[in-house]
């Protein structure tokens, strides 16, 4: 059953704060969903990891030839911050 | 005559010109959108501008199916320098910077866009209540959810705000809002329509599909919108004419019948109005027979775990550096990304990414993820097993018909398992169609689906053709 | 205690193709910030991969170079992790069935590394960390460049193994046009992982990894830090905590990297939005065929067709461009053995230490050079002289040499009556040269080279000499 240290793990794996009080309430409705998602234990099936119905033949790949995007300056201009045309990061502690 | 062919001879013989038609759909969605909240953006100007321009194109003898025919589009869209929202406060004045693939056709087509249409925030939700933006309502009234995700563009077309909308089908997001509003939604074959510029949810199950007022129109935008893009690898490279079947006759064609769908959980209503048609089908000629998929019992869990998976790294590039919103106070990019996400995505998405973060991680990835890829793939074999004995397989759109506004929504389980009837045809990648079998006693429209083999979009676009033309309702 | 060092490497190696990875942006270094990008190497909402043909085709050709297996199904995941630098905050990689697996490489010293894969991925964008004001700017102009990934196991025993493994794999990259692996300019970096145990023992030793080296003496002076901290602890009766460090450069030393980095769990998943690849033999034997005739394979070539010896083939072929332009010239002017003296003396020389790897005069320039140097058309000091020009000042080495009086102007008559002088007013050391003193001969040759410059050439002077001596014969 998934805990509420559980809970705090995965909202470090993805970045996302909550409250005491979120905690809580997404504690009991993970419970819930993954009370759910576990009748796939259940199953029994092989996963086939060479499915050709996801596969392309190499000749239909991309040629590498260079076209240029004519709108990069709309692309700075969407970012909130911009400084000599880089986008601006606070501190970044490694 | 369908409502896109009809406005088509009119506006080529010069009875009503684009111009005209764009103003009247954007006076009756001024008329009607406070209330039902349809749209999240009114597109005035572009529209105005493309009614023009397809204007001018008329005017010098050109012609195309939709030239000049305005349309609604899902807010997760991207049409260029136009406001793409996603229904979420993290998208809230983002600005794309180029055409989706599916925008690029329908403008070489001529095509007007009246407006970008509200949804479930990032397509997440059945009902479109999680949208970040006011909470669009059935226009069938008594107060009942459109159903979603694309619940804006279903609600705009039975209201007749536009004639015709694009809406994106994850799990059911273009068929099921379709069934709660009584119109036609398609999700066509996985790879058939590009997903370049449609904001992601899960790569490998969205797709685009069109919502309209009969299976002809959502065959006309297909052939619009579809074909191999050099922008989208996913993309297929097969050339289908949505229409082609239309008016062929459907006598002698296997009609399948999964029992699984037919059992517990499912309303009694609904399952009577979906017998009739299959009533309906036998006296029109057709073999109805019995198939099985045995798996069905696993797809809702199959699905929320792919979904949620690919969702948690899809929608992991929200941090507030590139674009969107962005929290302020931050002193480091740790704070920054923590509090921007924290307040830019609404509780819905946040379990889901949570979910999908879960399914993931090391430890769980095997007793998740990886059983559901396998389960995905036990799906595809059943679907091959069944279009071997038949040609579409008939079942309900949704276990219920659109329920109250607040209900439901504190029961993410409860929610979840309202998928069942839709999730298969993405987890399968096969098309399917909603068309509406009938009404419950209350009124509100019951629908159903026709699902066809892999590129047998066709074949699905027949059958519910054969049906909204022949079926007394 | 005696310990036995345990070294394994992943080396990043940046291919140079024209486009990125995943979209059609040029991939070339260098750029104003910002200037090579797209709503896919930006991550805009809605953008989707395409994978490059020409950064596969390098990975096969890299693959094959180590003597790889090449799965002929492969597919790509996702690495997820946030960094700002990460504009999807995911990279795509392989995990589950790399381009190439079961490779190796022999060492100078008998090594054999065995290379577990190389699989292809996408670089980073790059940060430039203001202290002043707190923040850090970022430029997405390498986001999305292709990288190859070369994973050995870990087969080396020293620095000196690692060092040299990283260079033979750069050097091979280079040949194989794959990759510049330019060191200074980070398209090939190295992460080091290093143990040790007690000397003769199989159990291997707790292991740490040191990121991101990019340069030989980086990595070379990290393995010989860790062995000797790592002995440390041992000898004491401690631990080595298997941790990611990270080195630095100025003090030499590595430290841990915090918890944070360690315990990330990157979520690898099956990439949605590209499809796997399936090659056929065909496919592969293309990729072959477009791999070019690589160091050892030179070596056999210069000494087998050109005649030239061991050690000057071995030392042709140290550097790429070398012996790209040591080709060239040779196929303008064929003299293998000629071409290759006052190749390795006078070009190798001034292009020794330069970071361009260029070699600034043309190829048809040096040949003209050499030619006139075999022909007796100038004089082998003043060729020195015409290369040092070129250099410097550029232009064609004829039109030096005329500026410069340096072509030589045949004049027997001035160098009979030079050589009867010279022998007549020396009559004593024409006596020694009959009595057997032979040397003679040089004295009086180079005696008439130096008055002569520019009017004589050395073959003339020896006619002369010769005809001018035997009329003396006693």
């Amino acid at each position: 059953m998934i805990t509420k240290e559980d809970l705090k793990m995965l909202c470090d794996l993805s970045r996302l704060d909550l409250s005491e009080e979120e905690l809580e309430f997404y504690e009991k409705s993970m419970q819930d969903v993954m009370g759910l998602m576990d009748t796939i234990g259940e199953s029994d099936f092989t996963y086939n990891n060479k499915d050709m119905e996801n596969a392309v033949s190499f000749s239909e790949l991309r040629a590498d030839e260079v076209s240029t995007y004519e709108n990069m300056r709309g692309i700075l201009n969407n970012g909130p911050e911009v400084d000599d045309d880089q986008f601006v990061v606070p501190k970044v502690i490694d | 005559m369908s409502k896109l062919l009809d406005l088509r001879k009119q506006l080529d013989n010069k009875e009503i010109s684009s111009v005209e038609l764009t103003k009247g759909y954007l006076k009756t969605i001024s008329e009607k959108n406070d209330k039902l909240n349809a749209f999240i953006t009114v597109t005035e100007e572009l529209a105005l501008k493309g009614a023009e321009e397809a204007d001018r194109r008329i005017a010098e003898g050109e012609t195309a199916p939709l030239l000049g025919i305005p349309l609604a589009i899902k807010d997760n869209i991207c049409i260029k320098n136009e406001r793409t929202t996603c229904a979420s406060k993290i998208l809230e004045n983002f600005k794309p910077t180029y055409n989706a693939t599916v925008i690029e056709k329908l403008n070489m087509d001529g095509a007007v866009y009246l407006g970008k249409t509200n949804m479930d925030e990032f397509a997440m939700g059945g009902s479109s209540q999680t949208t970040y933006f006011n909470k669009p309502v059935n226009p069938y009234g008594k107060n009942c959810v459109p159903g979603g995700s694309s619940g804006g563009s279903a609600i705009a077309v039975a209201a007749d705000m536009c004639p015709a909308a694009l809406g994106s089908d994850t799990g059911g997001s273009v068929r099921q809002p379709a069934a709660f509003c009584g119109v036609t939604g398609m999700k066509p074959t996985y790879g058939t329509v590009s997903r370049y510029g449609l904001v992601a949810f899960a790569s490998s199950l969205d797709q685009i599909g069109p919502i309209a007022e009969s299976a002809e129109d959502c065959g006309l935008i297909l052939n619009a919108i579809s074909g191999k893009d050099a922008h989208d690898q996913t993309s297929r490279n097969v050339k289908i004419d949505f229409n082609g079947l239309v008016g062929q006759d459907i006598k002698g064609l296997k009609i399948g019948i999964p029992k699984e769908f037919f059992g517990e959980g499912i309303d009694e209503e609904v399952k009577d109005a979906v017998m009739k048609a299959v009533d309906f089908y036998r006296n029109a000629g057709c073999e109805i027979i019995e198939v099985s998929m045995p798996t069905l019992k696993y797809a809702v869990s199959a699905y929320y775990l792919l979904a949620c998976a690919e969702a948690s790294s899809n929608l992991a590039r929200f941090d507030g550096v590139r674009y969107g919103f962005r929290a302020d106070g931050a002193e480091t990019y740790e704070e920054l990304i923590r509090m921007t996400r924290s307040q830019g995505f609404g509780e819905e998405v946040k379990r889901r990414i949570l979910l999908g973060t879960y399914a993931l991680s090391s430890g769980y990835y095997d007793a998740y993820y990886k059983k559901a890829l396998a389960v995905r793939q036990q799906f595809k074999r059943e679907y091959n097993e069944i279009f071997e004995k038949c040609d579409v397989m008939l079942t309900p759109t949704a276990p219920t018909v659109a329920y109250k506004i607040n209900e439901n929504v504190d029961d993410p389980v409860k929610m979840y398992l309202a998928d069942i009837c839709t999730v298969t045809a993405n987890i399968g990648g096969v098309p399917a169609i909603n068309t509406t079998c009938g009404f419950n006693k209350d009124g509100m429209p019951i629908g159903l689906s026709l699902t066809a083999k892999q590129f047998d979009d066709a074949r699905a676009i027949q059958f519910a053709d054969f049906f909204e033309k022949n079926f007394k309702k | 205690m005696n310990y036995d060092v345990v070294v394994g490497l992943e080396i990043h190696a940046e291919l140079s193709t024209n486009t990125k990875a995943f979209c059609t942006c040029s991939a070339d270094f260098g750029a104003d910030p910002n200037t090579h990008i797209c709503p896919v190497c930006t991550g805009q909402p809605g953008a989707l991969p395409i994978i490059n043909h020409g950064a596969v085709e390098y990975a096969i050709r890299a693959g094959l170079t180590f003597d790889c297996d090449i799965n002929r199904y492969t597919k790509f995941e996702r690495k997820n992790y946030f960094y700002p630098d990460l504009p999807k905050a995911y990279q795509i990689s392989q995990l589950d069935l790399p381009i190439c697996v079961n490779g190796k490489v022999e060492l100078s010293t008998g090594t054999v590394v065995r290379i577990n894969n190389i699989h292809l991925e996408e670089d980073a964008g790059k940060l430039f960390h203001d202290d002043f004001y707190g923040q850090s700017l970022a430029d997405y102009n390498r986001c999305s460049v292709p990288l190859i990934e070369i994973v050995t196991e870990p087969d080396m025993h020293s620095a000196e193994e690692a060092v040299e493994f990283v260079s033979k794999i750069g050097l091979y990259l280079k040949y194989l046009n794959v990759c510049d692996a330019k060191m200074q300019e980070g398209s090939i970096r190295a992460d080091v992982n290093i143990s040790i145990k007690e000397k003769g023992s199989e159990k291997l030793g707790n292991r740490t990894e040191i990121k991101n080296l990019n340069s030989f003496r980086s990595i070379q002076r990290a393995i010989e830090y860790e062995v000797k901290r790592q002995s440390e602890i041992l000898d004491n009766g401690g631990t080595v905590v298997q941790e990611t460090r990270k080195f630095d450069d100025t003090m030499g030393t590595t430290s841990s990297m915090r918890s944070k980095e360690n315990a990330n769990d990157y979520r690898y998943f099956p990439e949605p939005d590209i499809m796997s690849i399936v090659f056929t033999e065909e496919d592969i034997e293309e990729a072959r065929r477009n791999i070019p005739l690589l160091p050892h394979q030179r070596v056999d070539k210069y000494i087998n067709e050109y005649g030239l010896t061991d050690e000057d083939a071995r030392v042709l072929t140290l550097e790429k461009y070398l012996s790209d332009f040591y080709d060239e010239t040779v196929a303008i002017y064929p003299q293998y053995k000629n071409v290759s003296n006052l190749f390795q003396t006078e070009i190798m020389r001034r292009v020794k230490d330069t970071e361009e790897e260029v070699v600034p005069i043309s190829a048809e320039g040096f040949a003209k050079v050499c030619e006139m140097t075999d022909k007796n058309i100038v004089n082998r000091n003043d060729a020195k002289t015409i290369i040092r020009i070129m250099f410097e000042e550029g232009g064609e080495p004829e039109e030096i040499a005329k500026a410069n009086n340096f072509i030589v102007v045949e004049d027997a008559g001035e160098t009979e009556k030079f050589i009867e002088e010279l022998l007549d007013s020396n009559p004593d050391l024409v006596k020694q040269y009959f009595d057997g003193k032979t040397n003679m001969f040089g004295f009086f040759m180079g005696q008439t080279n130096r008055a002569l410059r520019g009017k004589a050439t050395p073959t003339l002077v020896r006619e002369c000499l010769e005809k001018a001596l035997d009329k003396r014969k006693p």
